[in-house]
């Protein structure tokens, strides 16, 4: 395997597997809001206002492994 | 004109922009440039002007010029400029409020206000279609590095890009986020507020006179627990300068790739609604660094009582 090749694969193996766990916890965090939300509909602004701070901070994970790929990619 | 015959006529259109857009819309990607570009021929001395710096002038006029156009003849009762911009405000202040609490809302509010407006402002200014077709030519040197490799060609150096696809502006946003929040910090709780980072209380209610060895070893124990949690607490705060930067650079400049290269594969037809998500993700991020902002400012003028409530 030449450099180049190691390249692609590596920052596609980044992305790919820096995504699963974030999408994982986005959806448990999307589902309690969700389940919150119906059995206190009143208090729909305040969830929704933590869950955007709980989805910002899981999906900062993906976003660190989308800066390794682009990082992999264009500047290596 | 029926309902089914409208949805025909525009599948019909989307079938014959797609052809057209293979046909005579297709281009070549032009390499992805994480750094900023320098705008040849715009120089002061040893500042290099780059496009995005360019880009966040014209931002903060944009911001001015509203700003000014919509206070320059108020009414009691708004219209126009002046309504929208008192809607926003307001809005805003509402969830700062709500956030932070009435006592804390009015000092927070200039500094978060003004993130969110700046951020949602350059994050949406990079999607103007078109934006990246004014530029300077510059005769290119082939790169270095492995798949551009092609001799000499002529490229655009964009005078317009985004400052949010700039890592320089996000850490400095950032690094200003976290610097207020251990102003507000000490504002709040005078020196108290460094015990959050250097905590040495257990520490001292085990070396304290007439307390019963067993019981020295168990406070000795939580102090040196105390210690190491005072050290990740200053770790974190390092942590949130990179994960604010982070996020923002990554969801913008992913999101203008993501464009390009799907204006590359299939012109016109696939890139309209990936532009209305992206202008999404650009309200979403905006306002994802102004509650964040407002949650570290929060979280570090309350006083964490459950600390004194222990002992």
């Amino acid at each position: 395997m030449d450099l180049s090749t190691a390249k692609f694969l590596a920052a596609g193996l980044a992305i790919g597997l820096g995504a699963v766990g974030p999408g994982i916890g986005i959806g448990i965090l999307a589902a309690g809001a969700l389940q919150a939300i119906g059995r206190n509909p009143d208090a729909t602004s305040r969830i929704q206002t933590f869950m955007f701070i709980g989805i910002a901070f899981a999906e900062a994970i993906a976003i660190y492994s989308l800066v390794v790929a682009l990082i992999l990619l264009f500047v290596l | 004109m029926k309902k089914r015959t409208k949805i025909l006529l525009i599948l019909l259109g989307a079938v014959a922009l797609l052809v057209a857009g293979n046909l005579y819309l297709r281009f070549r990607l032009p390499p992805v440039m994480i750094r900023a570009e320098i705008i040849p021929g715009l120089r002061f001395g040893p500042l290099q002007v780059t496009n995005t710096l360019l880009t966040a002038l014209v931002v903060d006029l944009i911001l001015v010029a509203v700003a000014v156009l919509a206070t320059r003849r108020m009414r009691l009762v708004p219209t126009g400029l002046q309504n929208f911009v008192e809607w926003v405000l307001e809005t805003l202040y509402h969830l700062t409020e709500s956030v932070a609490g009435a006592r804390w809302a009015p000092r927070f509010f200039a500094i978060v206000a003004t993130i969110f407006l700046y951020v949602l402002v350059s994050n949406w200014f990079g999607l103007l279609p078109g934006l990246s077709a004014f530029g300077v030519v510059e005769e290119h040197v082939a790169h270095a590095s492995g798949h551009h490799a092609e001799g000499a060609e002529k490229l655009i150096v964009p005078l317009f890009r985004s400052p949010s696809t700039d890592l320089n502006n996000n850490l400095a946003l950032a690094m200003l986020s976290v610097f207020m929040t251990q102003v507000f910090g000490v504002i709040a709780l005078g020196p108290r507020y460094f015990g959050k980072f250097v905590n040495v209380g257990g520490l001292g209610a085990a070396l304290r006179p007439g307390v019963s060895l067993r019981r020295r070893f168990s406070l000795l124990a939580f102090g040196a627990i105390n210690l190491a949690v005072g050290v990740l607490e200053a770790i974190s705060e390092v942590a949130k300068v990179i994960s604010f930067s982070f996020r923002l650079f990554g969801n913008i400049f992913a999101g203008e790739v993501m464009l390009l290269v799907l204006a590359s594969l299939v012109p016109l037809v696939l890139t309209l609604p990936f532009l209305g998500l992206e202008v999404f993700v650009g309200l979403i991020q905006a306002f994802i660094f102004f509650i964040l902002t407002l949650a570290f400012f929060t979280m570090a003028t309350s006083a964490h009582g459950h600390e004194e409530a222990e002992h």
